[in-house]
C-alpha cells in the first residue's frame, strides 16, 4: 500500500532523512517511532505529497507520489500532529467540505458523519465554529474527516495527542477495523505501549536513518518495544 | 522583564510584515529594506497631502494672530487619525492576542504584559500622528520660524496627546471586544462599525475643503467658538508655546486619563484576556447534508473565509464599495456631470477613459488575491494534502476575487455609459479593458502573495493589511495604471480616437493576462507547492 524507497530529504544541503526505505502492506498497522527531530514528520509529509524531496521515491498503491500526486491523494488521508483546521467553518461544514473534495455521495457521507460523530461524542458540537473547538475536539474532527472518504491508506502524525482516554480507545478500534477491511495505517507515535499493543509492524528512525524495521514481534523479540527503542537510542548510528 | 517582553514584540515585527522564515531558508534583509522604503513612500504621500492643506492655513492664521488655532487644528486632526486607525488594532493586540494565555501562565505581572503591548500601540499612534504633525510644522516654519522652546512645547503637547489617544483607543477596543465576545454576528457588527469609522474619516476628508474655507473666511468666529471651550483653547495655547502654565495643565489633562485607563486595564487584564469568548453554544440538528462539486466546495471555502472576517471584508472589499458608490453617484448627478463635460466640448469619450482607469484604481486598492494565500495560514496543509491540483486551488482564488469585483466594474461602466453616452465601440472597448485590467491585477496579487506569503500570522490584520505582498501588488497595480494612463494620453495627444486607444489598451491587457496566467500555472504554481 505504501512503499518508501531510498527516501532522502535535505535542508540546506544537510540530509534530515537519509536513504530511508520501508513498506506498509494492506492490513498493516505500522508504527513509526523516533526521537524528536528524527525525521518522522518529514517522512510522513513527503508520503502525503505535501513535501517535495531530494532522493528516492514514494509509492501509494503502486503509484508514485511524485508522478501522480492527485491520484495518490485520492486514496489516502492525512492527519497532522497539530490539526490546524478551517476556524471559519463550522464542524459540519468542514466535514462536508472534505466530503465534497473527495466526492463522497450524499447517503455515504450522512451515514459516516452520523456514525463517527456519535462515536466521538461530537454530534452536538457540529454546528459550532471550529474556532470554538478545543484541541481534542479538533483532533476528533480531523479523524472523522480522514475516515469520511474511506481511504485505503491513513497516515497520521501523533494521532493520540490531545485525545481523552475514551476517544483514544475509539480511535484504536477504528484503526483495527480499517485494517481488517484491507486498509493500511502508517502513524508516528511516542506512546510505545500503544504501538506495541496495536501495531503489526514498526520502524525506528534515528537522526534521519532507519535503524530497524519489520514485524513487531521480530523487532522487539522477548523484550519490550521501549527497551529496544532505548537501546537503539543509546547506540551510535 | 518589561524589556524582554518588548524585545519579543519588536522581534516579531519583521515576521509580521514579511512572514516567518521557512525552514531551510533565510529571509533576506533586502525584503525588510524594500518594505521600509515602501512604507516611507506611502507615509510620504500622506504627508504631502496634508502639507497642501496646512500650507493654505498657516499664513492667514499667523497673520490673524491665531497660531493657537492652527496648532489646535493640527492636534485635533492627529488625534482623529490616531483613534480611527488604532481602535481595532488595540482590540486585537490588547485583549484578543493569541499569546495572552501563554504570557499569563508565566511569572509576569499582567501590568508588564499590558505595558509592552501598549508601547507598540503608542508607537503606531505616534506614526499616525506624525503624518499630520510633520507637514504642519514644516508649513508653519515656512511662514514663521519658531523658537526652540516653542517647538519643545508643541512636541510635549503632541506626545501627551499620543498617550491620550491611546487611552481612548484602548477604551473603545475594550468596549468592542466586550460587545463582540458573545455575539453571533460578530463579523457583521465589526464590518458595520469599521465602515462607520471609515465613513467618518472619509466624511472628514470630504469636508476638509469646507473646513479650510470656513477657517479662512471666518477664522475669528471659529476662534471664538473653539476658544469658548476652555480646554481646547488651553491645548492650543500650550501647543503654540504661548503659556507655560497652560502647557503644564495640558500635560496633566492629557496624561491623567492614560494613567487611569492603564491602571484599570492592568487590574482587570487577566479577567478581560481570559474571558470566555464565543457566542452561546448552538446544538447541531441533523437535517441531512448537501453535496457539492469539488470546484464549488473550493469556491465556497474561499467565500466562507472572506465573509467570516470583517478585516477581509473591509480591506479587500473596499474598492468594490467605492465603485458601487461611484456608479450610483454618476447616475444621481447625471445632469451635473453632463453639464460639466459639456463645458469641455465633446469630452464624453475621454471621461469614459478616465472612468475606466478610476475603476481599475479602486479595484487595485487591495484585491483579495494579494492576501488569499497568506490567509491559508497554518491550515495550508489541508489543500496541499487533498486531491486537488494547485492550478484548481489558485484558479478558485482568482475566480472568487473576480466574483467580488466584476459586478461593480460592470455596474460602474454601465453607469458611465448611461451618463456619458459614448459610442458602442467605446463602451465595449472600455468595459473589456476594465475587466481585463482587473484580471491582470488579480493575477499580480496572487503571484505576489505566493512570492511573499505570511503563513505564520497571529492576527489576520498582519496578512490582510500589513503583508509585503499587499503593498507590492498595490504599487505594481498603480505603476501599471500610471503607465497605461501615460501611454493613453500620448496616443490621444497624437490624434488617435479614444475608442481605438481603449481597444489598444485592452489588447495589451489581454496579452499581459495570458503571460501572467502562464506564469501562474508554471513557475508560480511550483513555488506554491513548496510553501
Amino acid at each position: 500500500m505504501l512503499k518508501i524507497c531510498n527516501f532522502t530529504k535535505c535542508y540546506d544541503g544537510r540530509a534530515v532523512v537519509d536513504d530511508l526505505s520501508l513498506e506498509v502492506g494492506a492490513g498493516d498497522i505500522y508504527a513509526f517511532i523516533g526521537h524528536n527531530g528524527a525525521g518522522k514528520t518529514t517522512t510522513i509529509k513527503a508520503a502525503c505529497g505535501i513535501l517535495q524531496f531530494d532522493g528516492g521515491d514514494i509509492f501509494i498503491d503502486g503509484m508514485s507520489v511524485r508522478e501522480k500526486p492527485i491520484e495518490c491523494k485520492k486514496i489516502i488521508a492525512y492527519i497532522p500532529d497539530n490539526p490546524e483546521l478551517y476556524d471559519y467553518l463550522s464542524g459540519i461544514k468542514y466535514l462536508n467540505f472534505v466530503a465534497d473534495i473527495y466526492g463522497v455521495g450524499k447517503a455515504e457521507r450522512e451515514e459516516r458523519i452520523r456514525k463517527y460523530a456519535d462515536l466521538f461524542g461530537l454530534t452536538d458540537d457540529l454546528a459550532q465554529p471550529v474556532s470554538a473547538y478545543s484541541h481534542g475536539m479538533k483532533q476528533k474532527l480531523a479523524i472523522i474527516s480522514a475516515w469520511i472518504h474511506e481511504p485505503k491508506l491513513i497516515i497520521m502524525d501523533e494521532p493520540f495527542v490531545g485525545l481523552d482516554p475514551v476517544a483514544a480507545h475509539t480511535l484504536k478500534t477504528m484503526m483495527r477495523e480499517h485494517c481488517d477491511r484491507g486498509g493500511a495505517i502508517f502513524f508516528s507515535t511516542h506512546v510505545l505501549e500503544v504501538a506495541e499493543k496495536l501495531c503489526d509492524k514498526v520502524a525506528i528512525i534515528k537522526n534521519g536513518k532507519l535503524v530497524t524495521s519489520g514485524d513487531m514481534e521480530t523487532v522487539k523479540g522477548d523484550t519490550s518495544l521501549e527497551s529496544v527503542f532505548l537501546e537503539l537510542e543509546g547506540s551510535d548510528v | 522583564m518589561f524589556k524582554a517582553l518588548l524585545r519579543i514584540k519588536l522581534a516579531s515585527l519583521p515576521s509580521m510584515l514579511t512572514g516567518g522564515a521557512k525552514r531551510g531558508k533565510k529571509r533576506g534583509k533586502g525584503m525588510a529594506v524594500l518594505y521600509a522604503l515602501l512604507m516611507v513612500y506611502v507615509i510620504g504621500v500622506f504627508c504631502w497631502m496634508f502639507a497642501g492643506m496646512f500650507s493654505m492655513l498657516a499664513e492667514p492664521l499667523h497673520d490673524a494672530g491665531l497660531s493657537w488655532l492652527y496648532f489646535l487644528m493640527t492636534l485635533i486632526l492627529a488625534f482623529t487619525l490616531m483613534v480611527i486607525f488604532s481602535v481595532f488594532t488595540a482590540k486585537s493586540q490588547l485583549y484578543e492576542a493569541k499569546d495572552n494565555d501563554l504570557l499569563l501562565s508565566m511569572p509576569i505581572p499582567p501590568s508588564a504584559i499590558l505595558a509592552s503591548r501598549m508601547m507598540l500601540l503608542l508607537g503606531l499612534n505616534l506614526v499616525f500622528g506624525l503624518i499630520i504633525v510633520v507637514p504642519s510644522l514644516i508649513e508653519w516654519y515656512a511662514v514663521v520660524p519658531f523658537s526652540l522652546s516653542g517647538l519643545a512645547s508643541f512636541l510635549l503637547t503632541f506626545i501627551a496627546l499620543v498617550f491620550f489617544a491611546m487611552s481612548i483607543s484602548a477604551l473603545f477596543g475594550w468596549l468592542i471586544s466586550l460587545l463582540t465576545s458573545k455575539m453571533r454576528n460578530k463579523t457583521l457588527f465589526e464590518t458595520v462599525l469599521s465602515l462607520a469609522f471609515l465613513g467618518g474619516y472619509f466624511y472628514l476628508c470630504g469636508k476638509m475643503g469646507d473646513v479650510i474655507e470656513n477657517v479662512l473666511m471666518s477664522s475669528m468666529g471659529l476662534a471664538d467658538t473653539l476658544g469658548n471651550i476652555a480646554i481646547l483653547k488651553c491645548i492650543g495655547l500650550a501647543a503654540a508655546g504661548e503659556s507655560l502654565t497652560k502647557l503644564l495643565l495640558t500635560l496633566v489633562v492629557l496624561i491623567i486619563p492614560f494613567i487611569i485607563v492603564y491602571a484599570v486595564l492592568a487590574r482587570t487584564f487577566i479577567k478581560t484576556a481570559t474571558a470566555k469568548r464565543g457566542a452561546a453554544k448552538i446544538k447541531y440538528v441533523d437535517r441531512g447534508q448537501k453535496v457539492s462539486s469539488m470546484h464549488s466546495a473550493l469556491f465556497k471555502r474561499e467565500a466562507a473565509r472572506f465573509f467570516s472576517s470583517s478585516t477581509c471584508i473591509i480591506n479587500n472589499g473596499l474598492g468594490a464599495v467605492f465603485m458601487i458608490v461611484a456608479a450610483v453617484a454618476l447616475v444621481i448627478y447625471k445632469n451635473e456631470v453632463s453639464g460639466f463635460i459639456a463645458m469641455f466640448g465633446d469630452a464624453g469619450d475621454i471621461v469614459m477613459c478616465i472612468v475606466a482607469v478610476f475603476g481599475a484604481m479602486m479595484a487595485g486598492l487591495v484585491l483579495p488575491t494579494s492576501s488569499s494565500v497568506s490567509l491559508e495560514g497554518r491550515s495550508l496543509w489541508l489543500v496541499r494534502s487533498m486531491p486537488v491540483s494547485t492550478r484548481e486551488v489558485l484558479d478558485t482564488k482568482l475566480k472568487f476575487s473576480l466574483t467580488i469585483y466584476v459586478p461593480p466594474v460592470i455596474l460602474l461602466m454601465a453607469a458611465a455609459g448611461y451618463v456619458l453616452r459614448p459610442g458602442a465601440l467605446m463602451l465595449l472597448a472600455s468595459t473589456v479593458f476594465s475587466l481585463l485590467l482587473l484580471f491582470v491585477m488579480a493575477q499580480i496579487g496572487l503571484i505576489e502573495n505566493i512570492r511573499h506569503p505570511n503563513l505564520n500570522w497571529t492576527t489576520e490584520t498582519q496578512a490582510v493589511k500589513s503583508g509585503v505582498s499587499v503593498m507590492i501588488s498595490m504599487l505594481l497595480d498603480y505603476g501599471l495604471i500610471a503607465a497605461l494612463a501615460f501611454g493613453g494620453y500620448e496616443l490621444l495627444k497624437n490624434g488617435l480616437a479614444p475608442a481605438l486607444v481603449m481597444a489598444i489598451a485592452a489588447a495589451l491587457m489581454l496579452i499581459l493576462c495570458l503571460v501572467l496566467r502562464s506564469l501562474l500555472h508554471g513557475r508560480v504554481a511550483a513555488r506554491f507547492e513548496n510553501l
